[in-house]
């Protein structure tokens, strides 16, 4: 395949593109050979870049960030009794010991300034985190859960950890957090241009003083964007698979494979 | 100043000023499609209650008086007890597949957040509230997927997919399965079924010591063994406060579950089920292979 990049400034369109069969003018929109620039959502597969689309502009360097998770003490508690007395010897009985305790904490990853809430991704250990990865596991149950959120000024990190009728130790974690923009068109700049010391495309939405979320050379990062679900669940555990890599949980009964998934680089 | 050029014959790069590829048609961008292909809506997310059952301990030991006295009134050391627990069995569901609406044909991803709020809460668990693992803020789901329970026993998932051009959603819940009967700890509640009842039927009626644990069938002890989990206390009474014959000199059984001063066997206030509702943006994309 031969890319082109077309503008059709009547139209406000500008695209990169193979060219769909037919022929025709090329400075004509209407011509076939340009149908993947005027109707892109119909020819997605022929179509690098269209003006009409959005990218993931980088918003701010990537940056990795170190959270310190706490300690949660254990506990337990008993349903019933544990012992009851017969004059002074003691008698067992069946009472439930109930083990654990949960809490909860959230944490601010990186403040992004940009008063909307945009795409952000967050890695743990090469990996894409989702909501409800478990960074942290220990004996009886014992478990770390975080999820990245996304707010208006800030990415941040839910925990939800519990102990069991031992304690769950601190303990640090470090993270990475892609924050993008998502660009939209500015009318008072040109559909292509040169000047102003940047080349700008599609007013504004590409301009090469900026990074963009593209696919990568090759091999996997960080940012492996899956394309298919990436949780499943048996036996009351999850396996986790992002990038081609699994995650599973201790008990995990079944035989969940990583979907396909596109390794992304800035 | 950066640049785009075709200096790679067939090929458009955009650079920055380095020499930085921003992006080429050998290297593109994700694309996300136009606005009114974005699928913008309202999102419920519901779990169903767990299958449950009752497990009943009732301990009586009586021995004959040792202290000091004679007559009716002496001292006796006979007790009797009884706990009630509701138990989750072990399960793995599936539940739908929903649809929740349809993007254009041609587009291979899909980014997806959500932004829920827990509107129904499951029971505490063991005591302690089970705490939603995402905030009612906006979470992306990478791939689609989003775990929102984690317990001792239990997970809960949802996932956002394609099937086709249709965007389905599913809903997984998963409890541990606690194995045989051989591996649960002699004398605890997962240890069920093996009450070493002597009396006609397991009425202690008259009987001497004894203790254990079972599962309720109907108002009174089923048989063997029966998987599950402490969830969830339904009631305690302690010993020696029965309100048999002669103050708190306990009535032989009053509190097994066919006695009068039995433990309640009614759970129904134990409902485990949760909702998660609110919104949920999709933007359909295109991502070059």
């Amino acid at each position: 395949m031969i890319a082109v990049l077309r503008g059709f400034p009547a139209e406000g369109i500008v695209a990169c593109f193979d060219e769909a069969p037919g022929g025709g003018d090329w400075r004509d929109i209407n011509a076939p050979r340009n149908a993947p620039a005027k109707n892109p959502a119909a020819h997605v597969s022929r179509v690098h870049w269209h003006s009409e689309f959005f990218q993931y502009e980088l918003a701010m360097p990537i940056q990795t960030v170190t959270v310190e998770h706490p300690a949660l003490a254990g506990r337990s508690i008993y349903w019933g009794y544990n012992l009851v007395y017969d004059g002074n010897n003691p008698v067992s009985t069946t009472g439930y010991l109930v083990p654990g305790r949960v809490a909860t904490a959230s944490h601010t990853l990186v403040n992004h300034g940009l008063d909307y809430v945009p795409l952000a991704f967050v890695a743990y250990g090469g990996r894409m985190l989702m909501p409800g990865v478990a960074v942290q596991t220990a004996s009886a149950g014992r478990s770390r859960f975080v999820s990245p959120y996304i707010t208006p000024g800030a990415v941040g990190l839910r925990e939800v950890y519990n102990s069991s009728s031992s304690g769950l130790g601190a303990v640090s974690r470090a993270y990475q957090v892609m924050v993008f923009r998502v660009p939209v068109e500015d009318a008072s700049l040109p559909l292509f241009s040169g000047g102003g010391g940047e080349t700008i495309i599609g007013r504004g939405k590409v301009r090469t003083s900026r990074t963009y979320a593209r696919r990568e050379g090759g091999g996997a990062s960080p940012f492996n964007i899956d394309q298919a679900r990436t949780v499943d669940l048996n036996n009351g555990r999850a396996r986790i698979a992002t990038g081609g890599s699994v995650t599973t949980e201790a008990g995990y009964g079944g035989a969940f494979t990583a979907p396909p998934f596109v390794p992304v680089g800035v | 100043m950066g640049r785009v050029h075709n200096e790679k014959p067939g090929v458009i790069t955009v650079e920055g000023d380095g020499g930085e590829v921003r992006w080429s048609s050998e290297f593109p961008p994700v694309n996300l499609l136009p606005e009114a292909d974005w699928i913008d809506t309202s999102l419920s997310v519901a779990f169903p209650d767990f299958s449950k059952f009752v497990n009943y301990s009732h301990n009586r030991w009586y021995n004959p008086p040792s202290w000091p006295g004679t007559g009716p009134w002496r001292p006796s050391t006979s007790q009797d007890t009884c706990v009630s627990l509701t138990m989750i069995e072990p399960e793995n569901r599936v539940l739908g597949p929903t649809t929740i609406g349809t993007i254009p044909a041609g587009a291979n991803y899909i980014d997806v957040r959500v932004r829920l709020n827990r509107t129904k809460s499951p029971y505490t668990f063991r005591d302690q509230g089970v705490p939603p693992l995402i905030p009612n803020e906006w979470v992306s789901l990478p791939g689609g997927s989003c775990l929102v329970e984690a317990t001792e026993i239990w997970r809960r998932s949802f996932d956002i997919v394609l099937s086709g051009n249709e965007v389905q959603l599913v809903r997984r819940q998963s409890v541990i399965d606690p194995g045989p009967v051989s591996a649960q700890q002699p004398g605890s509640p997962q240890d069920n079924g093996r009450l070493p009842l002597s009396g006609a039927g397991g009425d202690p009626w008259g009987q001497s010591s004894y203790q254990g644990w079972g599962w309720i069938s109907g108002s009174t002890f089923a048989g063997s063994y029966r998987k599950g989990h402490p969830a969830a206390l339904i009631q305690h009474k302690p010993p020696s406060a029965n309100g048999g014959l002669g103050g708190d000199t306990p009535q032989y059984g009053g509190k097994h579950p066919r006695r009068f001063n039995a433990c309640s066997i009614n759970n129904s206030a134990h409902d485990f089920s949760s909702t998660y509702t609110g919104q949920i943006v999709i933007r359909p994309g295109y991502i070059r292979t």
